[in-house]
């Protein structure tokens, strides 16, 4: 169930490349379905991570995922990083690049962090003009990827749910998803909403990735450390999103505590078990209805 | 691809920068003007608005020392994690992060030199080192000079040859054997403070490979006098004139070496010939 334009290839069961891992990758060649590279990484240097990007990408299917883009903020989109964007994806044959719904800098300061859009019209009706912007620049599929967030800005107009915003964004950009169950799971817990009802509301034919990772409990809240095992609640959250009809590359984010690659790619691998079991008759009774709420 | 202010949503650019504010200034309470202002457009939902703005502001800090942590991992040990998290929270307070994050650790050095709370001169000077490295890998590959080019040369070339450096190369000269102190804190050894000894230490990449070259002190000014582009006849003549007593034979043999070594490492590009006229 692909969403006419979107048919990019299920890449299988990824991992996060990291440079912890370079030298197993290189010397053991793991017999990973593919890897998804930290642009930001590998942008603004000609040195040595480009040696490393060049040998896993002649070796493996890789994917660009940023966290530099704004494509939220209010500041101009930055042109030279588009452009070393651009660059980067055509030396690395990416099959697709991808970013956050959110914005990292204004009024050309940067926070290197990613905060939250207001979930207003407005909001959407700014991003998705950007989104298109950046796609003719690219040349490439940029897919938006669901933040994880701490607070919700209210701006004083009506407000849309997390799933009915990402819905009205990837319908408004006419883009792709890139949908971090994680990040849905932290969300959920922090701002107190059903996931569940959330991924009936996000249009799944759209969704061409899935992240997963591990979170941690603070004082307080959940935060999206990627650090540890996937939960199995997250996992479940994935499996629910196979179980209503999508079916796209998963990708396993591990960024604290990096243990060997054997570890983070055993753990990616799970997914095939939650994933298998939400295919399977017994649990299959809505998939044909697809993922339209 | 320049978004007119004016077709904006009505308010977003007022909120961002109120939230960047909250963020990125704080006073000495942790809190902000903005933050307060800002609350009044944050959804309190268990967590208090300010709380919730707080998870940011931390969120902000702890990248940024981490990022030079990553870039200083040395320097981190010798002044303690807690004084180097200090010095690392002035500094984010004055040096304000640029689009990427690889060069954000560029005036840590200087800054240690000014405001650590001690062992300033060493830990800048061991901060210099530790950038040296990661200068050289981000650096662009360059050619290796092959021995052969620079055993092609006539007599007659010297005057007018000079050596073209490699863009990875820095050559470090400090008054603390830094080196030491790195390579015995990359081995575990816990090293402590060491007392002043002047050190000189060529820093380059070769591939993937980056490498430490400590100088012995009578090398250290001819590799200097290459660096800056001498011609090879000029900078060796120095050599021989800074030391006028040495023995000719061994001076030529350690020379030799070093030249070998250096070349090996890939401190050198090529060769650039000046035309006398």
């Amino acid at each position: 169930m692909k969403h006419a334009g979107f048919e990019l290839p299920n890449l299988g069961l990824g991992v996060g490349l990291r440079t912890a891992h370079y030298a197993h990758i290189l010397d053991e060649r793991p017999d990973v379905d593919w890897f998804e590279v930290l642009s930001d990484n590998y942008m603004n240097t000609e040195g040595r991570p480009l040696y490393y990007l060049d040998r896993v990408a002649e070796r493996y299917p890789v994917v660009l995922h940023g966290v530099g883009l704004s494509i939220g903020s209010t500041d101009p989109l930055d042109r030279n990083y588009l452009n070393q964007l651009k660059a980067l994806r055509d030396r690395s044959g990416a099959r697709w690049v991808s970013d956050h719904m959110a914005w990292t800098g204004v009024h050309g300061r940067f926070g290197h962090d990613l905060y939250p859009m207001p979930m207003t019209d407005a909001s959407v009706r700014h991003m998705a003009a950007r989104v298109r912007q950046v796609q003719d620049v690219l040349g490439a599929p940029l897919l938006l990827e669901n933040p994880s967030t701490y607070l919700r800005l209210s701006s004083g107009a009506p407000e849309l749910s997390e799933g009915d915003f990402i819905a009205a964004l990837a319908e408004e950009a006419d883009c792709a998803l890139l949908l971090d169950v994680n990040n849905l799971f932290v969300n959920a817990s922090n701002h107190g909403f059903d996931p569940y009802a959330c991924l009936r509301r996000i249009p799944l034919d759209r969704v061409v990735q899935f992240h997963v990772a591990g979170h941690s409990q603070a004082d307080g809240y959940l935060a999206d450390t990627h650090v540890g095992p996937v939960p199995d609640p997250v996992w479940r959250l994935l499996a629910e999103a196979f179980r209503l009809g999508a079916d796209a590359s998963v990708l396993l984010e591990w960024d604290s505590e990096i243990p060997s690659f054997e570890v983070v790619h055993r753990d990616v691998l799970k997914a095939r078990r939650f994933i298998d079991a939400a295919r399977a008759p017994t649990s299959g009774s809505n998939v044909a209805q697809g993922a339209r709420p | 691809m320049t978004g007119s202010v004016d077709s904006l949503p009505f308010g977003l650019r007022d909120t961002q920068q109120l939230l960047f504010d909250a963020v990125t200034i704080a006073d000495e309470s942790g809190q902000s003007g903005a933050a307060a202002q800002l609350s009044e457009l944050i959804a309190a939902n268990g967590l208090g608005a300010l709380r919730r703005v707080a998870i940011y502001r931390s969120a902000y800090r702890a990248r940024l020392v981490e990022c030079l942590a990553d870039d200083y991992p040395a320097t981190q040990y010798l002044l303690g994690h807690a004084a180097f998290a200090g010095l690392c929270r002035e500094y984010i307070h004055e040096v304000p992060p640029g689009v990427t994050l690889n060069d954000y650790g560029a005036r840590f050095a200087e800054y240690c030199l000014q405001h650590a709370p001690e062992h300033a001169s060493l830990a800048s000077e061991l901060a210099q080192l530790e950038w040296a490295l990661v200068t050289a890998v981000h650096q662009s590959d360059a050619r290796k000079l092959a021995p052969a080019e620079l055993a092609a040369l006539t007599p007659a070339d010297w005057d007018s040859a000079s050596l073209l450096p490699s863009p990875t190369l820095t050559l470090v000269a400090t008054r603390y054997p830094v080196n030491g102190f790195l390579q015995a804190f990359r081995d575990d050894r816990a090293p402590p403070p060491p007392s002043p000894a002047p050190s000189w230490v060529v820093v380059c990449r070769d591939g993937i490979d980056v490498w430490r070259i400590e100088l012995r002190p009578e090398l250290a000014p001819l590799f200097a006098r290459l660096v800056a582009g001498e011609p090879l006849a000029a900078a060796l003549a120095s050599m021989s004139s800074s030391a006028p007593d040495a023995d000719a034979v061994e001076t030529e043999s350690m020379i030799q070496q070093a030249f070998s070594q250096w070349m090996r490492a890939g401190c050198f590009s090529g060769i650039r010939r000046t035309s006398s006229g």
